[in-house]
């Protein structure tokens, strides 16, 4: 049985692109140390799993996410058998998900194994080349199987796409910060205070709505108007400030 | 084949369906020698207009006869039919003289997948990657570009993902008649059990049915 300082001394010896996923190389980190996967020592384990992403990053390797995500697990599993057990909480391993899952992939694992062993011995074995049956004169039957749809469908597509090509679209901008910070203003003139909120939700389109939010900003930025907001998550409120209101400003700011 | 008897009351002569050996061997032969794909037993039998026993009676005379005489060629049954390939002993020979030089290997992380969905289908793609611990998507592309697996439905849970099933492409490669001949380790066996006790119990050999479409409807 290797030590903890000799296994981890045994770490560059591996192809790390060699291994098919985060539980791949967990299943070997436990073989490598012929441990058992119904008794993995979490603390052990998690060491050599993180020392094996260092190498990876090292190595200028990607990291996938999906490794970086079982290195949590494992420091999550690990934290909860440091942890005492709530009194009255039930006795369960905090493994156990883990061993499961280990257990499944392993059977896969092998099965694939398997599999390879069957590909390369069947490679061995040659049948008649495909060659194309003469079309029958009347032309009528075509069989095709779902892959030769799939692939006539993309040769179209990509066909139509070359041949036409989407044409320039051109919108016209409906909407100005200027024009939405003069209606806010007469408004605000008419009747003391605007429910914000409300008056956005009477706009027709969201570019309209996000223009006259931005007027709001705008007018506030400029001091002619105040935000108040009466309950949190509540509706806002808009009011004129004194701050005298001339076009100029406005002009400043926005040229239409 | 019981359907093949008349029925009482329909009138014509009765259909003699050929029967002699000496007839149906050679012409089996060579309807198999035409064909790159496996031919199914019903396809010969009705191309030959022959009764069904006796073209499973030629067939394992053909295989035995090219075991016996140490041909270079043998009889196999993949798939639901039968092809003719040449003996893997002949095979660096072979690879020689057509100049082929390496040959498209599966990735383990592609036989890790195909192993999940060969025990496991009808499965999805989150299904998958929940048992392989990785992102599988380019994998079942990559299976899929290959015809070794195709969709079959979707499942009718949030986002209606596809399900994924092994074709008769995958039965082909790995020499299997069907897929109730996969190799079935104690443990997987239960696995399958278990898939198949909250599906209804025909999952299977609806399966092997649709695979047997596809050989009759595909090229």
């Amino acid at each position: 049985m290797p030590t903890d300082d000799a296994a981890e001394h045994h770490l560059p010896d591996v192809a790390l692109e060699a291994f098919s996923g985060p539980l791949d190389l967990l299943l070997h980190l436990i073989r490598v140390n012929e441990l058992s996967i119904t008794d993995i020592p979490i603390s052990r384990i998690t060491e050599q799993y993180a020392a094996y992403l260092d190498a990876m990053r090292e190595l200028d390797l990607d990291v996938a996410s999906e490794y970086v995500a079982l290195a949590a697990e494992l420091i999550y599993i690990k934290s909860r058998m440091l942890l005492p057990r709530a009194p009255g909480a039930p006795e369960e391993d905090p493994r156990h998900d883990l061993v499961l899952r280990l257990q499944e992939y392993e059977r896969f694992k092998k099965t694939a194994e398997d599999f390879h062993e069957i590909d390369t011995l069947r490679a061995g074995l040659w049948p008649r080349p495909e060659t194309p049956v003469p079309p029958s004169p009347d032309g009528e039957t075509l069989e095709v199987s779902l892959f030769d749809l799939i692939e006539a469908f993309r040769l179209v597509t990509d066909r139509y796409r070359f041949a036409h090509p989407p044409a320039l679209e051109i919108r016209h901008l409906r909407f100005s910060v200027s024009e939405k910070i003069r209606e806010l203003v007469a408004r605000l003139e008419e009747g003391g205070t605007l429910p914000l909120l409300e008056f956005l939700g009477t706009m027709r389109y969201r570019a309209e709505a996000v223009t006259a939010f931005l007027a709001a900003l705008e007018l506030v930025r400029l001091g002619l108007v105040r935000l108040f907001q009466p309950a949190a998550f509540g509706e806002i409120h808009v009011t004129r400030t004194d701050a005298p209101f001339s076009e100029e400003q406005v002009r400043e700011t926005y040229r239409d | 084949m019981e359907s093949d008897q008349p029925l009482p009351g329909v009138d014509g002569p009765e259909k003699r369906r050929e029967t002699r050996l000496e007839v149906l061997r050679p012409a089996i032969e060579a309807l198999l020698f035409s064909s790159a794909r496996p031919v199914s037993e019903k396809d010969l039998a009705e191309a030959l207009d022959a009764d069904g026993d006796a073209v499973a009676l030629t067939l394992s005379e053909l295989r035995k006869e090219a075991d016996l005489r140490e041909r270079g060629i043998q009889l196999e049954h993949v798939a639901g039919g039968w092809r003719y390939v040449t003996r893997p002993e002949f095979d660096s020979l072979l690879r020689k003289f057509h100049e082929v030089t390496e040959r498209a290997r599966l990735s383990l992380a592609a036989l890790e997948t195909l192993a999940i969905i060969a025990y496991r289908q009808p499965i999805t793609l989150p299904e998958i990657q929940e048992i392989r611990g990785v992102n599988s998507a380019s994998v079942l592309k990559t299976l899929f570009e290959k015809r070794l697996v195709t969709t079959a439905g979707r499942k009718p849970v949030v986002g209606t993902p596809f399900f994924y099933r092994t074709t008769s492409d995958f039965l082909v490669r790995f020499g299997l008649k069907e897929l109730g001949e996969l190799p079935r380790p104690e443990e997987l066996a239960e696995d399958l059990a278990a898939t198949v006790g909250e599906a209804p119990v025909e999952v299977p050999s609806e399966l092997e049915a649709a695979a047997a479409r596809e050989d009759e409807g595909g090229g």
